[in-house]
């Protein structure tokens, strides 16, 4: 048996599943190590990598089962004589190195979810304790280990959302600490090709191995081969473990279920957000208010994600391995939405774990719309599992898994993290609108300073004017003013004196352009009956009166008793009109203020669906 | 350009303000002397004098 790796101490031999340990020339046989289940990971013995600038090659794996679920640990030789731990989980990696750690010898296996430990003067987050047993091994490793050899893995998450895990074998803790890795970050070559879904696979089976249930004869397919734990038949409604040959019946679940017609089948397969999924498990579930839907997508290459639907909405939802910020993500704040016992009410087709139909987490759920952060704690599982969404229109959900012209139902009122359409729209345009609003009252700042008003007449100066009943002709003419310039406002301001109580004046007549004789009307009366009866003045401002040498001429209009009164009459030149200014102000401002209402109104509509609403009153929370 | 027609309206706004304030322009053209005509609450006459109940209006004719 040859030793391709010069630090590997343990092989197993890949025909007749014999484990040897080689003890300097000599080699040892260790027992005979079970068979691999089929699975669909991509990786396979002789894959490699590229991984923070080194490069590896897997020459082992580890399959550890625990009580809920089933991971691979590969071995990888990154050259040197270092060995690297790649985890690979309901899709996710986790590269790890094994780290000195003097504290990690006072930790048992009583360690809980959510408490926090020091190791390697590091401070980490316990997300889960399992106790794990080797269920079989390939290739090389550094270590012998024995078939159905136990362990108790204590999961560990960094300060800053590093991964570390804590091994607990026979008395001997040995500490791991890395990071969680994408699959792309991995920069893998040399890979498996998977069947049913890789075109240039050897496939041996469709896309998915079928099995009979134990229990009604009727066939199950099995979707996610050696990823998945459970699955339903959608016969008898038997849940099966599918994490070993022969699909045990380990639950049941209401038989009511077995009549439910998911929106979206099982087993469809369609593009989403650039990859493929398929559609492999469907959950209906429920908190105190109101029950949701969630779809189990899979990718062998990607893992899992989630498509979560409530009343016509969607999220397209992935788990946050290593998530340590409670209000936090990719370096944005969300805002609590709920926190309430959601309950998993009927569940159909396959998931990664063991499903349990009446199975109860604690979830809270935190928003920063489209996005949405959620964490479950399940008691019984002992463990905190973050997860991230965003929010997906119907249509390309629609578009990727129904093709055969069904329609997903359109959306119904407002949803946790459903884009505020108005408030993208106000996004879109608040730089224009400061721009404009900025440039607005520049402008008019500018004007202002050089909107000086100039006296151009002033009958008082000017021989006086006064009104006498008793006169034949009782027009009234004023001396000629030139206005310089180009056009302007004119404001004419009239006084009239010695009119009697209850007497009345008013002048009618025209601004006279003297070399074209034309005329603008004009009016001013210097008696207001309905307030200031007491005053006898008026103001009228013309627009807009061009350069030209000008005169008023007016007809009065008089109460008999008034007989003899003086009248004086201001003329300014310049100045501007504050309305224009405020029309403009209304032009530019209506659409925004038209949006941010809408957007207000939108999110306390939103809101109203929160205990945690911001938008309610005092007197709502008193009621 | 996000908002074309957005931007249009806040560049006439603009522009309307810069010209009709170097113009002397008023949006309301000459509401201002308008008003003092046709305004029912700026009478110049006390009620019982206007037969027509009206103040007098623009070009309505003298009221003598």
């Amino acid at each position: 048996m040859p030793f391709r790796s010069s630090i590997a101490v343990f092989a197993v031999c890949e025909h007749c599943r014999s484990a040897v340990v080689r003890k300097d020339f000599q080699l040892e046989t260790f027992g005979v190590m079970a068979e691999l289940p089929p699975d669909l990971s991509p990786l396979q013995i002789g894959t490699k990598g590229y991984y923070a600038g080194r490069g590896f090659t897997l020459i082992g794996r580890l399959r550890l089962h625990w009580g809920d679920g089933s991971w691979s640990e590969w071995c990888a030789d990154f050259g040197g004589g270092t060995i690297g731990w790649i985890g690979e989980a309901m899709g996710f990696y986790m590269v790890s190195f094994q780290q000195t750690a003097p504290e990690a010898e006072r930790i048992d296996t009583m360690a809980r979810a959510g408490t926090r430990l020091i190791l390697a003067g590091q401070n980490w987050l316990v997300n889960d304790v399992k106790e794990a047993r080797c269920i079989a091994a390939e290739g090389e490793l550094p270590f012998a280990v024995a078939p159905n050899a136990v362990r108790t893995s204590i999961d560990l998450t960094g300060a800053d959302g590093g991964f570390g895990t804590l091994e607990i074998t026979g008395g001997q803790n040995t500490f791991y600490a890395g990071h969680y890795a994408q699959f792309e970050e991995l920069n893998f070559t040399e890979l498996r090709k998977v069947p049913g879904w890789d075109q240039q696979a050897d496939i041996t089976r469709h896309q998915s191995r079928a099995e009979n249930c134990p229990s009604c004869g009727a066939p199950v397919q099995i979707r996610a081969e050696g990823l998945s734990m459970s699955a339903v038949c959608g016969s008898c409604a038997s849940i099966l473990d599918t994490s070993k040959p022969g699909l045990a019946e380990i639950g049941r679940v209401m038989e009511t279920t077995l009549q439910i017609k998911p929106v979206l089948p099982i087993g469809a397969r369609g593009l989403l957000k650039g990859d493929t999924w398929e559609v492999i498990g469907f959950m209906r579930r429920k908190d105190k208010w109101c029950a949701w839907d969630e779809f189990l997508l899979f990718n062998p290459w990607l893992g899992f994600r989630y498509l979560v639907t409530f009343r016509g909405h969607w999220s397209f939802v992935r788990l946050l391995p290593g998530h340590h910020t409670a209000d936090r993500w990719e370096g944005q704040h969300f805002s609590l939405f709920a926190r309430e016992e959601a309950t998993t009410v009927n569940v159909l087709g396959e998931f990664y774990w063991r499903v349990r139909s009446g199975e109860k987490v604690q979830l809270t759920d935190y928003v920063r719309p489209p996005f949405v952060l959620s964490a479950e704690f399940s008691k019984v599982l002992n463990e905190v599992a973050w997860s991230g969404g965003e929010y997906i229109d119907h249509l390309e959900v629609q578009r990727a898994f129904l093709t055969d012209g069904t329609r997903l139902p359109y959306p119904n009122g407002r949803y946790l993290n459903e884009p505020n359409p108005h408030q993208e729209r106000w996004r879109a345009m608040r730089g224009t609108f400061f721009l404009a609003l900025g440039a607005y009252i520049l402008i008019q700042l500018l004007c202002l300073g050089f909107a000086t008003q100039t006296k151009v007449l002033d009958t008082a100066n000017a021989g006086g004017l006064s009104y006498q009943n008793t006169a034949t002709d009782k027009t009234i003419v004023t001396q000629p003013f030139t206005l310089a310039g180009g056009s302007a406002p004119l404001h004419v301001h009239s006084e009239a004196g010695m009119i009697p109580s209850g007497g009345y004046l008013a002048l009618k007549g025209s601004l006279v352009n003297a070399a074209t004789q034309q005329t603008t009307p004009i009016m001013l009366p210097m008696t207001n009956f309905a307030s200031h009866f007491e005053e006898h003045r008026s103001d009228v401002t013309l627009p807009a009166v061009p350069a030209g040498k000008y005169y008023f001429r007016f007809e009065p209009d008089a109460a008999t008793s008034v007989t003899n009164s003086p009248i004086r009459l201001t003329v300014q030149r310049g100045g501007l009109f504050w309305s224009n200014f405020w029309m403009g102000l209304a032009a530019i401002c209506l659409w925004p203020v038209w949006l941010l209402m809408r957007s207000w109104s939108f999110e306390k509509e939103r809101w109203m669906e929160s205990e945690f609403n911001p938008y309610a009153s005092s007197d709502d929370d008193d009621e | 350009m996000k908002n074309p027609i957005y931007t249009i309206l806040a560049i006439l706004a603009c522009s309307y303000l810069g010209l009709s304030n170097l113009r002397g322009w008023n949006f309301f053209t000459s509401s201002a002397n308008r008003n003092s005509f046709s305004s029912t609450s700026y009478r110049y006459r006390p009620a019982i004098n206007t037969s027509s109940g009206s103040s007098g209006g623009w070009f309505s004719g003298f009221h003598k």
